[in-house]
C-alpha cells in the first residue's frame, strides 16, 4: 500500500501533550514509568513507542529504524510525521529499536558533540515488558538516593551503558517502551553498583 | 499500480474539486444525498507550502512566496472492508470544511458505485462553472484588445 491504513492521534494536540509531559518527567524520574496517549499503533510498533514517535517526529527529524521494523509501522511514520529516513545511524536524531538482542552497540549511535551534545541521538527502545530479569542500580539527577531497575536489559547493555555515562556530557538519551508504559533513561543516570543480569 | 489515464483523470478532478468556490461544492455534495460513512485518517490541518516558480517557466527555480494550504485526508468505511479507500484533499486557504468535502469527494470517486454518480453531478458542475467564469474572463478582456500593425512583425 503506498498510504498507510491507520489514522493517528484520535486528539492530535492534546494526546500529544499529553504523551510529550510523559517523556519528559520519564526523563526527570529515571526509572519510573509513566503512562502516554493511547492510540491504535501499526504493526511492529509498541502503542507507547508509536504516540512518542508521533509526538517528538516531523518533517526535520531523521530515523533510524531498525531493519527488523515492519514496512506498515514505516510508512505510517512517514505518513503522520513526514519524517526522513536514514540507515547510518550515526546521522539520525531518533533511533528505533525493536530487538534489543541484535541492536547496534551504543558507540554506534551520534553522541554529540562537546560544542553541541544535545544534537545526539535519542533511542526509542521497545521491549516486550518493562519488567525483566536483568538488574541494574541507578543513581543520578532525579533519583533520590538509588533506584533498582528489573528490566529485559541485561549486562553487555549496561557495561555499554556505564562506558558512555563517562563521556558526559556526550551521550545519548534513552526511552524503553512496553505497552503504553515509558521509562526514562538519560545519559545523567549513572550505574551505582555492580549488576547482575542473565 | 495506477495506470497513467487514471492518474490523469484523477488529477482532474482533484485540480476542479481545489479550486470550486465552497458554496457551491456544498451544493453540489448536497444533491448527492446520503453519503457513506467516513472517518478522518488525517483531520483537516491548516499549514503553509512554498510555492515555486521557474524564470520564464524553464530557467533557474525560485522560491516566489509561501500560500496558506488545508489537506485533509478521509478513509470510506465500507461494508466489504477488504480494500479500503482514502480520499485526499488539498485546498488553498483556511477553510477546514473545503478540505473535508475536498477528500470525501475524491474518495467517492474512486469507489466504483459512486464514481459515475458523484462525477456527473459534482465534478462536471463544478468544471462547467470554472469554465463559463473563465470564459466570462475572457470575453472582458477581449473587448480592450488593441491591435498594434506595423509594416514588419516583430517575428519576421
Amino acid at each position: 500500500m503506498l498510504t498507510t491504513q491507520l489514522p493517528g492521534f484520535k486528539d492530535p494536540v492534546h494526546d500529544a501533550q499529553k504523551t510529550f509531559r510523559a517523556l519528559l518527567d520519564a526523563l526527570a524520574r529515571p526509572g519510573i514509568q509513566q503512562t502516554t496517549a493511547s492510540l491504535t499503533p501499526p504493526e511492529g510498533l509498541k502503542p507507547s513507542c508509536a504516540a512518542a514517535c508521533l509526538t517528538l517526529l516531523d518533517l526535520e527529524t531523521t530515523v533510524w529504524l531498525q531493519p527488523s521494523i515492519s514496512g506498515s509501522a514505516r510508512s505510517w511514520l512517514l505518513f503522520h510525521t513526514g519524517c526522513r529516513f536514514t540507515a547510518d545511524s550515526q546521522t539520525a536524531d531518533f533511533a528505533v529499536i525493536d530487538q534489543i538482542e541484535i541492536m547496534p552497540r551504543l558507540d554506534e549511535f551520534n553522541w554529540g558533540t562537546a560544542a553541541y551534545p544535545e544534537a545526539s541521538t535519542s533511542l526509542l527502545i521497545q521491549l516486550p515488558a518493562l519488567e525483566g530479569t536483568g538488574s541494574a542500580v541507578l543513581q543520578g539527577p532525579g533519583i533520590l538516593d538509588t533506584i533498582a531497575l528489573q528490566t529485559p536489559l541485561r549486562t553487555p547493555f549496561w557495561q555499554q551503558w556505564q562506558a558512555m555515562t563517562e563521556n558526559y556530557p556526550l551521550g545519548l538519551d534513552a526511552w524503553c517502551f512496553a505497552d503504553r508504559q515509558v521509562l526514562g533513561l538519560p545519559r545523567t543516570a549513572q550505574l551505582a553498583g555492580r549488576q547482575e543480569g542473565q | 499500480m495506477v495506470d497513467t489515464a487514471q492518474a490523469h483523470s484523477r488529477s482532474r478532478w482533484l485540480s476542479a474539486l481545489a479550486k470550486a468556490p465552497l458554496a457551491l461544492l456544498e451544493e453540489r455534495v448536497a444533491t448527492l444525498g446520503v453519503l457513506p460513512e467516513y472517518r478522518f485518517l488525517r483531520s483537516p490541518e491548516i499549514g503553509l507550502a512554498m510555492v515555486r516558480g521557474r524564470t520564464e517557466g524553464a530557467g533557474q527555480p525560485f522560491n516566489l512566496g509561501e500560500m496558506t494550504l488545508t489537506r485533509c485526508v478521509v478513509q470510506l468505511s465500507l461494508a466489504t472492508g477488504d480494500e479500503s479507500i482514502s480520499g485526499f484533499g488539498y485546498v488553498a486557504g483556511r477553510s477546514q470544511r473545503h478540505a473535508e468535502l475536498a477528500a470525501v469527494c475524491d474518495a467517492l470517486l474512486q469507489h466504483s458505485d459512486w464514481q459515475t454518480k458523484v462525477q456527473a453531478q459534482v465534478i462536471e458542475p463544478l468544471q462547467g462553472a470554472a469554465h463559463k467564469k473563465r470564459a466570462a474572463e475572457t470575453a472582458e478582456v477581449e473587448s480592450t484588445r488593441v491591435n498594434f500593425f506595423t509594416l514588419l512583425r516583430g517575428e519576421a
